[in-house]
Protein backbone atom coordinates (compact mmCIF):
# COMPACT_ATOMS: atom_id res chain seq x y z
CA UNK A 1 0.00 0.00 0.00
CA UNK A 2 2.80 2.34 1.04
CA UNK A 3 4.87 1.49 -1.93
CA UNK A 4 1.97 2.04 -4.13
CA UNK A 5 0.91 5.38 -2.76
CA UNK A 6 4.98 6.34 -3.03
CA UNK A 7 4.64 5.10 -6.85
CA UNK A 8 1.73 7.69 -7.25
CA UNK A 9 3.61 10.27 -5.99
CA UNK A 10 6.60 9.94 -8.33
CA UNK A 11 4.01 10.43 -10.71
CA UNK A 12 2.44 13.70 -9.33
CA UNK A 13 6.49 14.79 -8.39
CA UNK A 14 8.27 14.08 -11.56
CA UNK A 15 7.01 16.85 -13.59
CA UNK A 16 8.28 19.89 -11.09
CA UNK A 17 11.86 18.13 -9.65
CA UNK A 18 14.88 19.21 -10.79
CA UNK A 19 16.91 16.51 -9.17
CA UNK A 20 16.34 13.47 -11.42
CA UNK A 21 18.54 11.13 -9.18
CA UNK A 22 16.59 12.29 -5.83
CA UNK A 23 13.05 10.95 -8.15
CA UNK A 24 14.74 7.59 -9.33
CA UNK A 25 15.44 7.07 -5.48
CA UNK A 26 12.04 8.44 -4.32
CA UNK A 27 11.88 7.25 -0.28
CA UNK A 28 10.02 8.51 2.54
CA UNK A 29 12.83 10.42 3.48
CA UNK A 30 13.19 12.38 0.32
CA UNK A 31 12.94 16.02 1.01
CA UNK A 32 10.71 17.83 -1.22
CA UNK A 33 12.77 21.14 -1.75
CA UNK A 34 16.05 20.12 -0.13
CA UNK A 35 16.10 16.74 -1.83
CA UNK A 36 14.00 16.95 -5.24
CA UNK A 37 14.81 20.66 -5.41
CA UNK A 38 11.19 21.91 -6.20
CA UNK A 39 10.29 25.33 -6.13
CA UNK A 40 8.85 26.21 -3.18
CA UNK A 41 5.96 27.60 -5.90
CA UNK A 42 5.26 24.13 -7.07
CA UNK A 43 4.69 22.61 -3.37
CA UNK A 44 0.87 24.32 -3.88
CA UNK A 45 0.70 22.20 -7.25
CA UNK A 46 1.56 18.75 -5.74
CA UNK A 47 -0.66 19.40 -3.06
CA UNK A 48 -3.50 20.30 -5.29
CA UNK A 49 -2.29 17.35 -7.38
CA UNK A 50 -1.87 14.77 -4.53
CA UNK A 51 -6.28 15.86 -2.98
CA UNK A 52 -7.26 14.75 -6.81
CA UNK A 53 -5.21 12.04 -6.82
CA UNK A 54 -6.39 10.85 -4.27
CA UNK A 55 -9.82 12.78 -3.61
CA UNK A 56 -8.69 13.90 -0.28
CA UNK A 57 -8.62 17.69 1.08
CA UNK A 58 -5.71 18.32 2.42
CA UNK A 59 -6.45 21.01 4.91
CA UNK A 60 -3.95 24.35 6.45
CA UNK A 61 -2.35 21.97 8.81
CA UNK A 62 -1.44 18.93 7.20
CA UNK A 63 0.13 21.21 4.09
CA UNK A 64 2.24 22.51 7.10
CA UNK A 65 3.84 19.34 7.43
CA UNK A 66 4.17 18.55 3.24
CA UNK A 67 7.74 18.89 3.28
CA UNK A 68 8.45 15.27 2.21
CA UNK A 69 7.49 11.84 0.77
CA UNK A 70 7.49 10.17 4.13
CA UNK A 71 5.03 13.42 5.22
CA UNK A 72 2.78 13.34 2.80
CA UNK A 73 2.26 9.28 2.77
CA UNK A 74 1.02 9.32 6.50
CA UNK A 75 -1.17 12.41 5.39
CA UNK A 76 -2.97 10.84 2.42
CA UNK A 77 -3.04 7.42 4.86
CA UNK A 78 -4.53 9.42 7.67
CA UNK A 79 -7.40 11.34 4.93
CA UNK A 80 -8.22 8.01 3.46
CA UNK A 81 -8.40 5.87 6.71
CA UNK A 82 -10.81 8.93 8.06
CA UNK A 83 -13.33 9.03 4.66
CA UNK B 1 17.80 38.89 10.38
CA UNK B 2 17.64 39.02 6.84
CA UNK B 3 15.81 37.00 4.04
CA UNK B 4 15.02 36.90 0.31
CA UNK B 5 13.26 36.01 -2.13
CA UNK B 6 13.46 36.94 -6.37
CA UNK B 7 11.00 35.77 -8.95
CA UNK B 8 11.90 34.98 -12.63
CA UNK B 9 8.49 36.54 -14.08
CA UNK B 10 9.19 34.82 -17.23
CA UNK B 11 10.05 31.34 -16.01
CA UNK B 12 6.89 31.50 -12.98
CA UNK B 13 4.67 32.02 -16.06
CA UNK B 14 6.24 28.75 -17.89
CA UNK B 15 6.48 27.08 -14.18
CA UNK B 16 2.94 27.95 -12.21
CA UNK B 17 -0.30 28.64 -13.20
CA UNK B 18 -1.50 30.96 -10.24
CA UNK B 19 -4.90 31.49 -11.94
CA UNK B 20 -5.38 27.07 -11.43
CA UNK B 21 -8.68 26.54 -8.87
CA UNK B 22 -7.77 26.00 -5.52
CA UNK B 23 -3.80 27.64 -5.83
CA UNK B 24 -4.41 31.02 -4.48
CA UNK B 25 -6.55 29.83 -1.72
CA UNK B 26 -4.01 27.69 -0.28
CA UNK B 27 -1.68 30.41 -0.35
CA UNK B 28 -3.34 33.60 0.44
CA UNK B 29 -5.61 34.69 3.40
CA UNK B 30 -9.20 36.09 2.50
CA UNK B 31 -7.83 39.52 3.07
CA UNK B 32 -5.41 39.05 0.41
CA UNK B 33 -6.96 37.23 -1.93
CA UNK B 34 -9.79 40.17 -2.00
CA UNK B 35 -6.71 42.74 -2.89
CA UNK B 36 -5.84 40.06 -5.72
CA UNK B 37 -8.98 40.17 -6.96
CA UNK B 38 -8.94 44.35 -6.99
CA UNK B 39 -6.01 44.61 -8.30
CA UNK B 40 -5.37 45.70 -11.79
CA UNK B 41 -2.48 43.88 -11.92
CA UNK B 42 -3.00 41.10 -9.89
CA UNK B 43 -0.48 38.31 -11.22
CA UNK B 44 2.36 41.23 -10.08
CA UNK B 45 0.74 41.42 -6.39
CA UNK B 46 0.84 37.49 -6.18
CA UNK B 47 3.87 37.59 -7.09
CA UNK B 48 5.06 40.47 -5.03
CA UNK B 49 2.93 38.69 -2.09
CA UNK B 50 4.42 34.96 -2.44
CA UNK B 51 8.01 36.87 -2.23
CA UNK B 52 7.26 38.85 1.01
CA UNK B 53 6.50 35.81 2.43
CA UNK B 54 8.76 33.95 1.49
CA UNK B 55 11.71 36.08 2.70
CA UNK B 56 10.19 36.63 5.47
CA UNK B 57 9.91 33.11 5.78
CA UNK B 58 13.69 32.69 5.54
CA UNK B 59 13.71 35.02 8.63
CA UNK B 60 11.52 32.93 10.82
CA UNK B 61 13.44 29.81 9.55
CA UNK B 62 16.82 31.11 10.98
CA UNK B 63 14.84 32.22 14.26
CA UNK B 64 13.13 28.99 15.66
CA UNK B 65 14.81 26.73 13.70
CA UNK B 66 11.51 25.28 12.26
CA UNK B 67 10.44 24.28 9.38
CA UNK B 68 7.01 24.02 7.66
CA UNK B 69 5.04 25.12 4.58
CA UNK B 70 2.63 27.54 5.71
CA UNK B 71 1.84 30.54 3.98
CA UNK B 72 -1.17 31.35 4.92
CA UNK B 73 0.53 31.81 8.77
CA UNK B 74 2.30 34.75 6.65
CA UNK B 75 -0.02 37.72 6.57
CA UNK B 76 1.53 40.45 4.07
CA UNK B 77 0.48 43.75 3.93
CA UNK B 78 1.87 46.32 1.00
CA UNK B 79 1.97 49.59 2.77
CA UNK B 80 3.20 51.44 -0.96
CA UNK B 81 3.33 49.68 -4.00
CA UNK B 82 4.46 51.99 -7.45
CA UNK B 83 5.47 50.33 -10.64
CA UNK B 84 8.98 49.48 -9.47
CA UNK B 85 9.17 49.11 -5.76
CA UNK B 86 6.98 48.46 -2.88
CA UNK B 87 7.12 48.23 0.63
CA UNK B 88 5.44 46.53 3.24
CA UNK B 89 5.33 44.16 6.28
CA UNK B 90 4.67 40.94 6.89
CA UNK B 91 3.25 39.55 10.18
CA UNK B 92 4.01 35.49 11.77
CA UNK B 93 2.24 34.91 14.80
CA UNK B 94 3.98 37.10 16.75
CA UNK B 95 6.57 38.63 14.51
CA UNK B 96 6.69 41.37 12.41
CA UNK B 97 8.99 41.52 9.07
CA UNK B 98 9.85 44.68 7.52
CA UNK B 99 9.68 44.20 3.62
CA UNK B 100 11.45 46.23 0.73
CA UNK B 101 10.98 44.90 -2.77
CA UNK B 102 12.18 45.83 -6.62
CA UNK B 103 9.89 45.19 -9.22
CA UNK B 104 11.56 44.78 -13.06
CA UNK B 105 10.12 43.27 -16.09
CA UNK B 106 12.02 40.75 -15.49
CA UNK B 107 11.93 40.09 -12.28
CA UNK B 108 10.77 40.83 -8.76
CA UNK B 109 12.73 40.93 -5.88
CA UNK B 110 11.60 41.22 -2.00
CA UNK B 111 14.25 41.86 1.15
CA UNK B 112 12.70 41.25 4.40
CA UNK B 113 14.33 42.47 7.86
CA UNK B 114 13.29 42.12 11.52
CA UNK B 115 15.49 45.54 12.03
CA UNK B 116 14.04 47.25 9.10
CA UNK B 117 17.80 48.89 8.70
CA UNK B 118 17.77 48.45 4.66
CA UNK B 119 20.76 50.69 4.49
CA UNK B 120 23.15 48.13 6.13
CA UNK B 121 21.82 45.21 3.63
CA UNK B 122 24.15 44.77 0.22
CA UNK B 123 22.31 43.32 -2.28
CA UNK B 124 23.49 42.15 -5.72
CA UNK B 125 21.38 40.48 -8.74
CA UNK B 126 22.55 38.71 -11.23
CA UNK B 127 21.34 37.03 -14.24
CA UNK B 128 22.57 33.43 -13.84
CA UNK B 129 25.03 32.62 -16.68
CA UNK B 130 28.15 30.16 -16.23
CA UNK B 131 29.68 32.53 -13.69
CA UNK B 132 27.31 33.00 -11.15
CA UNK B 133 30.07 33.12 -8.52
CA UNK B 134 30.00 36.82 -8.61
CA UNK B 135 30.70 37.42 -4.93
CA UNK B 136 32.41 33.87 -4.18
CA UNK B 137 35.36 34.86 -5.22
CA UNK B 138 36.36 37.29 -2.05
CA UNK B 139 34.12 35.51 0.69
CA UNK B 140 33.68 31.66 0.75
CA UNK B 141 30.24 30.64 0.96
CA UNK B 142 29.51 28.41 3.87
CA UNK B 143 26.52 26.37 5.50
CA UNK B 144 26.34 25.36 9.21
CA UNK B 145 24.62 22.39 11.05
CA UNK B 146 21.76 23.03 10.56
CA UNK B 147 21.74 24.15 6.80
CA UNK B 148 21.71 28.23 6.86
CA UNK B 149 24.26 29.43 5.16
CA UNK B 150 26.80 32.14 6.03
CA UNK B 151 29.52 34.19 4.46
CA UNK B 152 33.03 33.87 5.98
CA UNK B 153 35.40 36.35 5.36
CA UNK B 154 39.19 35.25 4.77
CA UNK B 155 40.94 38.37 5.38
CA UNK B 156 38.60 38.78 8.86
CA UNK B 157 37.47 35.38 9.80
CA UNK B 158 34.38 36.86 10.33
CA UNK B 159 31.16 36.05 9.78
CA UNK B 160 28.51 37.52 8.02
CA UNK B 161 24.83 36.92 7.29
CA UNK B 162 23.82 36.10 3.88
CA UNK B 163 20.19 35.42 2.69
CA UNK B 164 20.62 32.94 -1.49
CA UNK B 165 17.59 32.98 -3.52
CA UNK B 166 17.48 31.87 -6.83
CA UNK B 167 14.33 31.09 -9.49
CA UNK B 168 14.77 30.75 -13.21
CA UNK B 169 17.67 32.50 -14.75
CA UNK B 170 18.64 35.14 -11.91
CA UNK B 171 20.19 34.42 -8.83
CA UNK B 172 20.37 37.11 -5.79
CA UNK B 173 22.57 37.59 -2.59
CA UNK B 174 22.20 39.67 0.10
CA UNK B 175 24.10 40.42 3.26
CA UNK B 176 24.91 42.45 6.37
CA UNK B 177 27.60 44.89 5.68
CA UNK B 178 29.85 45.28 8.83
Amino acid sequence: MEEQIIDRLREIIMPYAKDQNALNCLSRNSDFINDLKINSANLVDIILDVEEAFNIEIDNEAMEQMLSVGAAVDIINRKLASQ
Amino acid sequence: MIGNDIVDLAYSRQQSNWQRKGWIDKIFTTDEQLQIRASTQPERLVWLMWSMKESAYKIYNRMTRERSYSPKKFVCRVVTISDTAATGYVLCLERCFSTKSVLTTGFLHTVASSTADFDVINISIKKRAKDCRFLRRSFSLLKDQTGIPYLLDPMTGNKLTVSLSHHGSYEAIIFVRE
